[in-house]
């Protein structure tokens, strides 16, 4: 049995959209300058974009890429940061579209897109104002985004595009600086693998799997995906995940005690902005082969916005549940390689076996 | 019965807000002290920006340290009792200045405690450094607390004297910079007194206690002790309580929450180094009075390190985990027999103490 990874091909990065080498343009007013190493990510280039744009005029960086089919699994992830004086004198707010990203379908751009607000000045995304955010989009939903123009085909996206507006009434003069650190699209991480039981794979593998390769490789460390976060046995997880392939590689899973939380659908509460997800995009799947075996003893599982948990594939592989808590699901489904041993299942929806 | 809030004279004193040039700092070692004030930054993104005028410490030469002193003085001096912590807050301008510190063996960041007036007895604690993962970095430029109980010796690092925790007089912080690169930059904000703050009051009716009065009494002194991720998550620094006995009469009842106790400082794999305290120490304290109630609905309590969970007081109050909590990793497991545990999961816990 091989050891454990993330299986190729998934959870990567379908196209990584570094924008100082793919189709910088300017459509604003403002001047965008590519700027490396701003010390705020010492590892990766990273990108400005300045202005000292005193309208309200939106000024917009594009990227153009081969044409992206985002009406699947597929998401669009974005992470950017700010300096924190820039949140807290410059953008507007989030209810005037302080920052915006517009997904754009056809060749020619600023015809057929369509259009999420992420962020803005009264927007305090959990608790970090100076921090990296994690943008995960589902394309192909209309329930938080921010309208069409045209006629927007989730299935021919060919542009990206951020835009920003500023609050006269605060700031006038001061430039901004925003820089768009990885932009990618996302399909569900898959863990396979793991050999003995001494050596199974275990949830820190899913940690330590980097988009593309960072500094060192390691999300916990290397200071440049943001799509796990930990504190302690918690662990925050923005991205769709899963364990196994349904037998195409073997699987042994063991591992104790993580605290995952999903996260909450943008817009449900007040300035959280950045997952524009739909309820049962984001979860964990299980998905066995004959001879696979996965143990989760003492995990905790919840999230304000419902999300999948799934054990599907052979029924002959086996899937167990020790001492677990699993709250709040939404779809619940189990083969009868499922089993649940000393375990809690609470405020969840309906239960599907098959 | 009056609305929930945190018990008057528990929680943060604050010693010094360390901003604008407070009186009383001196700049004893190689390196710089510069009070930012971001109206004065210009093109953004220098690494010098800052929200609120904090103030800043920088270093440049080789192996040179910083170190500056401020009185503690006498209010908020004694660090004798149980559960007294001395607690500030800091953060490295960026990525980068995380890189340019020197180690945790080096003591890349560190807090030096002085007693009895003079420069003689201290006991000194790391909390940063290059080869550290400090609490915020996944959030990264986030100011992160630093947690130090004086009175253990399990986490600290170089001592001289005989240390006096009940007159702590100078505190003194010193960056190392690694020896090659630019100069570091490091900010410090606010520096506290604290012991656990209790929640009280409650009506019974629609504003019993919550878990958010916790949340919103540390953010009125941007005492940032509860860090949350997600909704519901919030990884908890400090000890806390609900319920003083009876003498405020209180009622909690909240819904799915998420703790977690930090871990404790950890020279070894370095992912915790902002917390200097031992096991069981951290964790949370209900002390029942006669009328009391506390609800905890699907809750989930945990820790790395073991922390404790104690229900005491009178036992006519109750005490409830129902509907799906998880209590798990608990040290010192104490329940008197107003504590009731329904349709809930204990597990890896310690030996339960009943009484």
């Amino acid at each position: 049995m091989a050891a454990a990874a993330i299986k190729s091909g998934t959870g990567t990065i379908v196209e990584n959209l570094w924008i100082a080498t793919t189709g910088l343009t300017e459509t604003g007013s403002g001047s965008i300058t590519t700027r490396l190493n701003q010390g705020l990510n010492a590892a990766q280039s990273a990108v400005s974009s300045d202005s000292a744009n005193s309208t309200e005029t939106p000024m917009a960086v594009r990227d153009s890429f081969t044409t992206q089919d985002l009406s699947g699994d597929r998401m669009v992830v974005i992470h950017f940061v700010n300096a924190v004086y820039a949140i807290l004198d410059i953008y507007q707010t989030v209810a005037n579209a302080g920052i915006e990203i517009r997904l754009h379908s056809g060749a020619t751009p600023n015809v057929n897109y369509r259009s999420f607000i992420v962020g803005g000045r009264n927007m305090l995304p959990i608790a970090a104002r100076e921090s990296y955010i994690a943008v995960v989009i589902n394309a192909d939903q209309t329930t938080t985004y921010n309208g069409d123009t045209g006629t927007f085909d989730s299935s021919d996206v060919q542009h990206i595009e951020i835009l920003w507006v500023r609050d006269t009434a605060v700031k006038t003069s001061l430039p901004t600086i925003f820089l768009i650190q990885r932009q990618f699209f996302l399909d569900p991480y898959l863990l396979i693998g793991g050999t003995t039981p001494d050596a199974a794979a275990t949830f820190q593998d899913l940690l330590d799997y980097e988009p593309n390769g960072g500094a060192s490789g390691n999300i916990a460390t290397d200071g440049l995906a943001r799509l796990f976060e930990e504190q302690g046995d918690q662990v925050f997880v923005k991205a769709p995940i899963g364990i196994g392939d349904g037998g195409t590689n073997t699987v042994r899973f063991d591992d104790s005690g993580k605290i995952l939380e999903f996260p909450i659908q943008a817009g449900v509460v007040t300035n959280n902005e950045n997952m524009h997800i739909l309820e049962n995009d984001l979860g964990l799947e299980v998905n066995l082969g004959a001879s696979d075996t996965v143990d989760l003893r003492n995990y905790s599982f919840g999230g304000e916005t419902k999300y999948y948990l799934k054990v599907i594939g052979n029924t002959s592989g086996r899937c167990t549940f020790t001492s677990c808590q699993i709250k709040k699901t939404g779809t619940f489904e189990f083969k009868a390689g499922a089993e649940f041993i000393d375990s809690i299942i609470t405020n969840c929806d309906e239960m599907i076996l098959n | 019965m009056a609305a929930a809030s945190i018990k008057t004279g528990t929680g943060q004193v604050l010693i010094d807000d360390l901003e604008n040039a407070p009186p009383g700092f001196q700049n004893t070692g190689a390196g710089s002290i510069a009070i930012i004030d971001n109206a004065s930054i210009s093109g953004g993104g220098s690494g010098s920006s800052d929200d609120a005028g904090r103030l800043g410490c920088t270093v440049a030469q080789v192996n040179s340290a910083l170190t500056w002193d401020i009185d503690a003085g006498t209010p908020t001096a004694d660090y004798s009792a149980d559960k007294t912590y001395f607690i500030f807050f800091c953060r490295p301008a960026s990525l980068l200045g995380i890189q340019l510190l020197a180690t945790i063996a080096n003591d890349g960041i560190e807090a030096k405690l002085y007693t009895d007036g003079g420069r003689t007895n201290f006991r000194s604690y790391v909390c940063g450094g290059n080869d550290a993962v400090p609490p915020g970095l996944p959030r990264l430029e986030q100011y992160f607390a630093v947690v130090v109980n004086p009175r253990q010796t399990t986490t600290r690092d170089d001592i001289g004297g005989t240390f006096n925790d009940a007159s702590v007089t100078e505190v003194e912080w010193r960056i190392i910079h690694l020896g090659t690169g630019s100069s570091a930059l490091v900010y410090f904000s606010k520096t506290f007194k604290y012991t656990p703050m209790v929640l009280i009051g409650g009506d019974g009716a629609s504003a019993d206690g919550v878990w958010q009065d916790f949340l919103d009494h540390a953010a009125t002194d941007e005492f940032r002790v509860f860090r949350q991720q997600g909704e519901k998550e919030f990884m908890v620094q400090v000890p806390i309580a609900i319920g003083d006995n009876g003498t405020n009469a209180t009622e909690f009842d909240d819904t799915g929450i998420s703790i977690e106790f930090a871990p404790l400082f950890d020279a070894t794999t370095k992912k915790t180094v902002n917390i200097h305290a031992e096991i069981n120490e951290l964790g949370l304290v209900l002390d029942l009075g006669t009328s009391d109630s506390y609800t905890f609905r699907g809750w989930t309590f945990n820790s790395i390190d073991k922390y404790e969970m104690i229900v005491k007081g009178n036992t006519a109050g109750t005490c409830k985990f129902q509907e799906g909590c998880l209590l798990k990793g608990i040290g010192t497991f104490q329940m008197n027999a107003g504590a009731q545990i329904i349709d809930s999961q204990v597990s890896q816990c310690d030996e339960l103490i009943l009484n």
